[in-house]
């Protein structure tokens, strides 16, 4: 079953047309990334996936949900992680993912168990008891991280998860994100502008130019193919190709 | 716990956390007024014994019996000291660091025999504009005036007559009625209680909606400035849910605030209270418990209006800097017909500024809880039910930009241009 289908967006902002005719689709239980330089489209593409934002022309389904007409049977089964999300800085951690979770829980037993689930990805341990303004980035990046996740949901969006991240806490994040995807089953979108990350952490990508998809395959595919050796390369061969022709 | 339940919590929680809320708007204010209380108490008991304890000086020149009475009712309320003939009075006086000089001149008792005003000269000594010095400058005089009503009453004594009732012969009985309700009072005293109860009433008023716009703004705004609006509208639940949330949680946070501040206010009049100004002799409450309800509903229906405006305000602010600044642009449109309110009746103006200011959201704040004091179910009720017009076509206005991208990509045209994501 399809997890996500983009059918081709567009999106305006005044006379910036961010998303030129987009289009791709999502396996479930895969692992796509969405890369491309700042600017690109990848944010904007994410959040009308996440029913924040409504596209000026073009469809999205998740998992055969229709997102521009039913957003909250959407957002049910989603969990967006935003670039740069923060959390309420007079709560502690562990009141953070609490709070999170009772809007998925069915039930007390549910909640305790999303909460468990949390403070286990989050790996904050003692600190999830300290209000988040004590955080560090990287911290508050792990919490959000195990908010978005902790309550299981169908389809995971991960904007920019390590953006601005050191190298311990960006490790812990995409180690978190390959484990989740591979025991979970959980579909995840993640987009980042760190080409060689995404190499690391997913099936499929889509490399996004200038609001449009511009290739698209399995990162060992498009590394053959370009007879590249990352797909930084893969992206500037593409960029050059597209504007030769 | 429902999502809207667990959205206040979080909201109520998050707000009385926040130090700049707990502390700025909540504590400093609540305590300034106690503390103002305390000072300006303590600065005017000081005053108030420096006052008394002050000397007068009193040069006698005249040396008749009646110079002598009207010297010795002096005496009977200030701290005396009488100069001695040949010396210059004034170097005198400074001398002694007397406050005040009195100087009866010769002919003080002739004149009064012969039944004309006696002269009298009096120099008050100032030694700058504390609380101390402007209450000795009252001081001396009525401590001048009473002696002086001293000399008449044993004018009075000695032409065989009661000096009670020459100097008060009526004893009139006054009922003033006032919007129907009857005062056994007289109608100065009534006009007085009267500017105290229309200034309070809209300061009330004001006090708790300033607050509670800046709390509805902050908590909109605080979303955006710590990237925590874009996941909070992703989950899955109702906009109007994360908007009635905002909207309850300053509510009470914000009424919570207000009755600390009014306990501080209480507790400074109170202040004054104690300092001697005498009580008022009756209390002018709300006609009846029903008028403290429509009181109640007045305010609470005011408040809602002007913090879904916050609200909407707040949705196109970048963070909570410039959602409060753009709340402190809202707060003269809402303070002047306040005031005006305060000031004069709307209804008696001319037709154009009448329906100007009549057709202005926050007027009705004021005349509605002035019509519910008064128990006017007319005007309570037109008052009332623009007030629920206006924040019913708020609210709508506020949840279309809930649901629409405005929320996150709004901002005020000052505001500064934020970088866009990939």
């Amino acid at each position: 079953m399809l997890a996500v289908a983009v059918r081709d967006l567009v999106k305006r902002y005044g006379r910036v047309e961010a998303l030129r005719g987009l289009s791709f689709s999502v396996e479930e239980g895969e692992v796509y990334g969405l890369i491309g330089p700042n600017g690109a489209g990848k944010t904007t593409t994410l959040r009308i996936i996440a029913t924040l934002l409504r596209p000026d022309s073009g469809r999205v389904e998740v998992f055969g949900l229709d997102a521009l007409e039913r957003p909250l049977e959407v957002r049910r089964i989603i969990s967006y992680l935003p670039e740069e999300a923060g959390a309420y800085r007079n709560l502690t951690g562990e009141e953070y993912l609490r709070f999170m979770a009772g809007f998925y829980a069915e039930d007390e037993g549910e909640l305790e168990e999303m909460v468990e689930r949390g403070a286990e990805i989050s790996g904050l341990g003692d600190r999830l008891r300290d209000k988040t303004k004590t955080y560090s980035k990287g911290m508050k990046r792990r919490l959000a991280l195990a908010r978005a996740l902790m309550v299981r949901p169908r389809l995971a969006i991960l904007d920019e998860p390590t953006s601005g991240l050191d190298v311990v806490h960006a490790h812990h994040v995409r180690r978190v994100i390959r484990e989740f995807a591979e025991e979970e089953g959980v579909t995840i979108i993640v987009s980042s502008h760190n080409m060689l990350e995404v190499q690391q952490l997913c099936d499929r990508v889509g490399l996004i130019h200038r609001g449009r998809l511009v290739e698209e395959g399995a990162p060992e595919e498009l590394l053959g193919k370009y007879g590249a050796s990352n797909l930084e390369d893969v992206f500037v061969e593409v960029v050059r190709v597209g504007a030769a022709e | 716990m429902g999502p809207l339940s667990r959205l206040i919590v979080k909201e109520v929680k998050d707000l009385l956390r926040d130090p700049r809320i707990l502390i700025g708007m909540i504590v400093l204010p609540a305590a300034m007024y106690p503390v103002m209380g305390l000072a300006m108490g303590t600065a005017m008991s000081a005053g108030a014994r420096e006052a008394l304890e002050r000397p007068i000086a009193v040069l006698d020149l005249d040396r008749s019996p009646e110079s002598e009475a009207f010297t010795r009712s002096l005496g009977e309320s200030a701290n005396l000291v009488e100069l001695e003939p040949g010396v210059d009075p004034e170097a005198e006086a400074a001398e002694i660091g007397a406050g005040g000089l009195i100087v009866v001149p010769e002919g003080f008792g002739a004149s009064l025999r012969s039944g004309s005003r006696a002269q009298l000269r009096v120099a008050c000594f100032l030694r700058g504009s504390s609380i101390s010095e402007t209450m000795f400058a009252s001081r001396l005089e009525e401590v001048v005036r009473s002696a002086a009503e001293g000399v008449s009453r044993e004018m009075i004594s000695s032409a065989g007559l009661d000096p009670d009732v020459a100097l008060n012969p009526i004893d009139p009985s006054y009922t003033t009625f006032l919007k129907g309700r009857r005062f056994d009072l007289s109608p100065g005293v009534v006009a007085s209680l009267l500017a105290g109860t229309s200034s309070t009433l809209p300061m009330v008023a004001f006090v708790v909606i300033i607050m509670g716009m800046q709390l509805a703004a902050t908590s909109v705004a605080v979303e955006k400035e710590e990237k925590t609006l874009e996941t909070l509208l992703s989950l899955p639940i109702s906009r109007r849910d994360v908007l009635l949330a905002k909207l309850v949680g300053s509510l009470i946070v914000a009424a919570a605030g207000s009755v600390g501040i009014m306990a501080g206010m209480l507790y400074y009049m109170q202040v004054f209270q104690a300092l001697g100004e005498s009580p008022p002799p009756i209390e002018m409450g709300p006609a009846s418990p029903l008028s403290a309800l429509a009181m109640g509903l007045s305010l609470l229906v005011g408040n809602l209006m002007v913090l879904t405006l916050a609200t909407v305000v707040a949705v196109f602010s970048e963070d909570v800097r410039s959602a409060q600044s753009a709340v402190g642009v809202l707060i003269p449109l809402i303070l002047i017909p306040m005031l005006m309110s305060m000031f004069t009746d709307p209804w008696t103006l001319p037709e154009p500024v009448r329906t100007v200011i009549l057709a202005f959201p926050f007027t009705h704040i004021g005349l509605a809880t002035s019509a519910s004091f008064w128990w006017e179910p007319g005007p309570l009720a037109l008052s009332l039910g623009y007030m629920a017009l206006w924040t019913v076509a708020l609210v709508v206005l506020a949840e279309r930009l809930f649901w629409s991208e405005k929320v996150l990509t709004g901002r005020l045209p000052w505001a500064r241009p934020r970088g866009g994501g990939g």
